[in-house]
Formats: C-alpha cells, sequence, structure tokens
C-alpha cells in the first residue's frame, strides 16, 4: 500500500498525559495575497502564472530545497495522496491552469499558489502542537513578505478573497478523537454547544460540518480581525484541551455507568476488521475509533504491535489504494483492497 | 379562505381571540387589515393597520425582505462593480468571494456586516507584513489618523509607524522616514492632549 510520509502521520513518544490520546493531530494554514493583483478566481491563466513566476523567485534564496510542482502536470498519483492527506483540497485540480505547489522535502511546509487565495502556506503536525507549527511558517511567511508586497491594510490585515478571513488569514485546526462523547450522546449538538461560546467552529475529516467520520472533530477558529496570532492559537489550543478533558470526563463515566457500550462499540468494530472483505473509508474510520477507544479504557487487550492510527487513517484514504502505477481502481475494489489490508493488520500472523 | 371583508382577496392573515370562553376567527386579506380602524368588536380600539405598518417598517430596518414588497429599489446598489477589476457585488453575493484586494474599499459599505458578523472586531490586531509597500504608506497613514479613539487601537498604530520609521532608516529612505516621524510626533500630541485617551494629563498650554 502506497503511503506518503506527512508529518501527521508521523509516530510520536508516547506521554503520560491521558488527554494526549485525543488529540490526533494539528495544522495551520495562512492565506496571503499580493498587492495591485487580483485574486485568483478573477485573474486569467497568464496572469495566474505570472504569480506562480514571482512565488517561485521569492524562495530561491530560501534555506530550505523547495520542490516546485506545476499543478498542470502534477503526477496523478501524487496528487490524490496530497489529497488524501488533506495538504491538496480537492477542487485544486479540477482547474490546473496557473496553479502550483511548492514542497518541502518531506512535506513539512506545503505552498499552494492561486486557489482561493495567492498562496496558501500550510504545516501540520501530530499531537496538539499549534505552538510548534507557528514560529516557522511565521518565519516563511515574513521572509515571504520582504520579497513580494502583499495585499495588507493596517485596518482590514492581510486582504483574502473571502472577507470572513481577512486580518490574520490565520486558520488553525485541531483535530480531536471524541468517541465517549459520541457514545454517551449521541449527538454532536453538546460539542456544539460547548463550541459556540468558546469562538471554534467544527468540522469532519471530508471538511463536512455534519459528518464526522472515525469520530473525529477538527476544531479551528473563525475569522481573523480583531485578535493576534498569538491569541488564536492561545484560544484554539485552550478550546481544544477543554473539550479533550469533557471527553476523559465522559469515558469515565462511561465506565462507571455504561460499559456495555464501549465493549459493543470497541469489539464490534474489531471483529469487522478482522473479518470483513468489503470496507469503506468512512466504515473503516468508524472501526478504527472503536477499536481506539476500547484499548485506551481498557476494554481491549494491547494489540501485539503498536498500531500507528494517523497512519492507518491516511493509509485507507482513497488514494492509498490505488495501484502502483496509479491506474485508479473502482470503488468495489478500493473496498475490497482495503478490507484485505486491514485483515492481514488485525490478525498478525495469519494469512489474510 | 377569502378574506371576511371584501370577500374578493385570499386572506392571508388571520387572528384568534376568545371572547367570552368562545374562540372566534377572524380572516382577512393584507389589504382589508392594512385599512386603519377597522371597525370591529373584536379589535377592542386596537388598530391593526398601525400595528402592521409598523412590522413592516422594522422588518425592512432589520434587512429582512417584506411580504408583498420584494425587490422594491433594492436592484440599484446591487449593480455595484469594482472599478479596479471589474468584479460585480452580485459575484460576491453568489460566490461569498471579492475580486482583489481593491474590492475591500469598493464594497465598503456592503461588507460592513459581512465582517461584522464573521469576526470578534472590525480592525486588524495581529502581525505586520515586513515591510508595508511604498505606494500604500500614504492612504495607510491617513486612515490611521482618522482612527484615533480607542486606546488600544493607539498603540498598534505607533507601533506599527515606529517599526516602519525604522525599516525606512535601514533602506536609507530619509524623506520617508521623516514623513513618519512627523506622524509619530503627532499622534504622540493628540494623545497627550486627549480627555479621553489622557484623562489625567497635563493640557499642553
Amino acid at each position: 500500500m502506497k503511503g506518503l510520509t506527512v508529518p501527521w502521520v508521523k509516530s510520536r513518544r508516547k506521554r503520560s498525559d491521558p488527554a494526549d490520546a485525543v488529540f490526533a493531530w494539528s495544522g495551520i494554514r495562512l492565506a496571503r495575497n499580493l498587492d495591485g493583483e487580483a485574486f485568483p478566481g478573477n485573474s486569467t491563466p497568464d496572469r495566474r502564472r505570472a504569480v506562480c513566476a514571482a512565488v517561485r523567485e521569492a524562495l530561491a534564496g530560501n534555506a530550505v530545497q523547495w520542490t516546485y510542482r506545476n499543478a498542470e502536470s502534477l503526477d496523478a498519483s501524487e496528487a490524490g495522496l496530497l489529497e488524501d492527506a488533506r495538504l491538496l483540497p480537492a477542487d485544486f485540480l479540477q482547474n490546473p491552469q496557473g496553479r502550483a505547489i511548492l514542497a518541502s522535502p518531506r512535506y513539512e511546509t506545503v505552498i499552494l499558489v492561486n486557489g482561493d487565495d495567492h498562496l496558501r502556506i500550510g504545516a501540520d503536525l501530530p499531537g496538539l502542537a499549534l505552538n510548534r507549527i507557528y514560529p516557522p511558517l511565521d518565519a516563511l511567511d515574513d521572509e515571504l513578505s520582504s520579497r513580494l508586497s502583499y495585499a495588507f491594510s493596517p485596518s482590514l490585515g492581510f486582504m483574502t478573497s473571502d472577507p470572513a478571513a481577512a486580518g490574520c488569514a490565520l486558520r488553525a485546526g485541531v483535530f480531536l478523537h471524541l468517541p465517549g462523547i459520541m457514545l454517551s450522546c449521541g449527538e454532536e449538538k453538546i460539542l456544539l454547544r460547548t463550541a459556540e461560546p468558546l469562538g471554534v467552529a467544527l468540522s469532519g475529516f471530508f471538511g463536512a460540518k455534519d459528518e464526522f467520520p472515525g469520530n473525529l472533530y477538527e476544531l479551528s477558529n473563525r475569522g481573523g480581525l480583531g485578535e493576534s496570532e498569538s491569541e488564536i492559537l492561545e484560544r484554539v489550543t485552550a478550546a481544544a484541551r477543554r473539550i479533550a478533558d469533557e471527553e476523559l470526563t465522559v469515558r469515565e463515566d462511561l465506565k462507571r455507568r455504561h460499559p456495555e457500550r464501549i465493549q459493543d462499540f470497541g469489539l464490534r468494530s474489531f471483529a469487522l476488521l478482522k473479518n470483513a472483505y468489503l470496507m469503506s473509508a468512512a466504515e473503516a474510520m468508524n472501526c478504527f475509533s472503536g477499536v481506539r477507544l476500547a484499548l485506551e479504557t481498557g476494554y481491549l487487550d494491547p494489540l501485539p504491535a503498536e498500531i500507528n492510527w494517523n497512519e492507518l487513517l491516511l493509509g485507507v484514504q482513497a488514494h492509498g489504494l490505488a495501484l502502483p502505477s496509479g491506474e485508479k481502481i473502482s470503488t468495489e475494489e478500493q473496498a475490497y483492497a482495503r478490507a484485505s489490508f486491514l485483515r492481514g493488520i488485525f490478525n498478525p500472523g495469519e494469512r489474510p | 379562505m377569502l378574506c371576511q371583508i371584501c370577500k374578493v382577496n385570499p386572506a392571508s392573515i388571520h387572528i384568534q381571540e376568545i371572547v367570552g370562553g368562545k374562540k372566534q376567527t377572524l380572516h382577512l386579506c393584507l389589504s382589508c387589515a392594512g385599512k386603519k380602524s377597522l371597525a370591529h368588536a373584536m379589535f377592542d380600539g386596537m388598530d391593526l393597520g398601525d400595528i402592521l405598518n409598523t412590522l413592516e417598517q422594522n422588518l425592512a430596518e432589520m434587512g429582512l425582505p417584506v411580504p408583498g414588497k420584494m425587490n422594491d429599489g433594492a436592484a440599484e446598489p446591487e449593480k455595484k462593480v469594482c472599478p479596479v477589476c471589474s468584479w460585480r457585488l452580485e459575484q460576491f453575493r453568489e460566490t461569498g468571494r471579492l475580486g482583489c484586494p481593491a474590492c475591500y474599499t469598493s464594497f465598503a459599505a456592503e461588507l460592513k456586516t459581512v465582517l461584522a458578523s464573521a469576526h470578534r472586531a472590525c480592525f486588524h490586531t495581529g502581525k505586520l507584513p515586513l515591510y508595508l509597500p511604498r505606494k500604500a504608506m500614504g492612504s495607510a497613514l491617513d486612515s490611521l489618523e482618522k482612527q484615533i479613539g480607542a486606546k488600544q487601537t493607539e498603540k498598534n498604530r505607533i507601533e506599527i509607524l515606529e517599526h516602519d520609521l525604522a525599516e525606512s532608516v535601514r533602506r536609507e529612505e530619509y524623506e520617508l522616514a521623516a514623513e513618519l516621524r512627523d506622524r509619530i510626533e503627532k499622534i504622540r500630541r493628540a494623545v497627550a492632549g486627549s480627555p479621553v485617551l489622557n484623562p489625567d494629563g497635563e493640557k499642553p498650554g
């Protein structure tokens, strides 16, 4: 199974803090535009190509070895993997003219040129790591701003094509694994009630606001005016901790009053992973959630090999299951390949 | 069901009241209900026409569609276009996106509510790009001066100007540096003399 070693799937040192298991990964995106230039959605392919050249030029002296890829000539299988890893939005390649991607050697930082805005600078790391992700992005942004002329006004901050994103033009997100909260109230309403006053928005792995496969919830800030960058990071980190604490409390409560809910979810999921012959990505993600919860609450004995859940999550996405040649396979073939792969992992030592 | 008064238009207003233990319902159309001083025992002096007119006004003020009066006079402002990039306000309404940085100025009035609802405040308090572009400097300084008001804003403005002063000296743009120095001085004097920002200070003679 082909994979992409992006930072957020790297394995982490085990920490003593139980909340650590709840934080899946964190990411920051900075949006920037060039002064005096129409936004990509209102521009021509030639102007967009000029912007790509300008950005490439601006990074020429940078310490990092940037790889420049033109979206028009991007390898289909690599594009698919970048999409799975959430480094590339799904519609980026639908209009590839005048779009490009610049990436550091191991995708620590990825810059998209001419998506919604001229530049989108992004980085991810596993766990709760916003304060570690930001400084290098900040430094890169400073360097770019001294070589390019950003569209900026002292009152409106960094001007983005979406006015709701202007100001700091920073989107900080933390993915949390919240199976306890899901099991205990079955709906996301409790989360929404908690998230709203904390000033954070919730979205699922695929970006929807109402579907949360794998019980993965992304907490992110809304807006960027009236707050400094550090205030935003502070706020999202605090909200993530608050909700992680809630999750752990709920798990304790479930163990005391309704352990059978954990056992059912966990053992049923485990059985599916060991035995299914066809499985969709969303179903696989939900099963991972059940098994993780059971392992973390002690209702399932530790598996022979430690599982890197982020890596597994990425591995079962659509493009990770393409043939090595990059040829696409049908949904049913994917479902079969995924299930075979998972049977291999969850039935160690047996022939699949 | 038809309006009980004119018996011509369909009734869209249904008023129910319990009178003497019995439920009475009156079915009216918009125009009959709007006619002033309906002399009907049920209204007991209440002028339904007035109530409905006020409601219409409140809806219009809140920007909500007024039933029966949609699209009147709303057509013209929506035809706005950004002179710099030709993006139409209509396009912003459809896509939620602007066409170029100048659109923020071209559609400033329309963006006010959008910005207020999407953000925690209406002005930027985050980082600055390492160096503001030279041509933006003039208008930026003008707008900064207009914002002398909130203490918090003030602290940031001086910081911005001092930062740029240092940068312009570094780049040997001494004319710009002198201009910046003058503006900083002006703001400092204004703050010192302001009864709002410096209530206990000595007023300059």
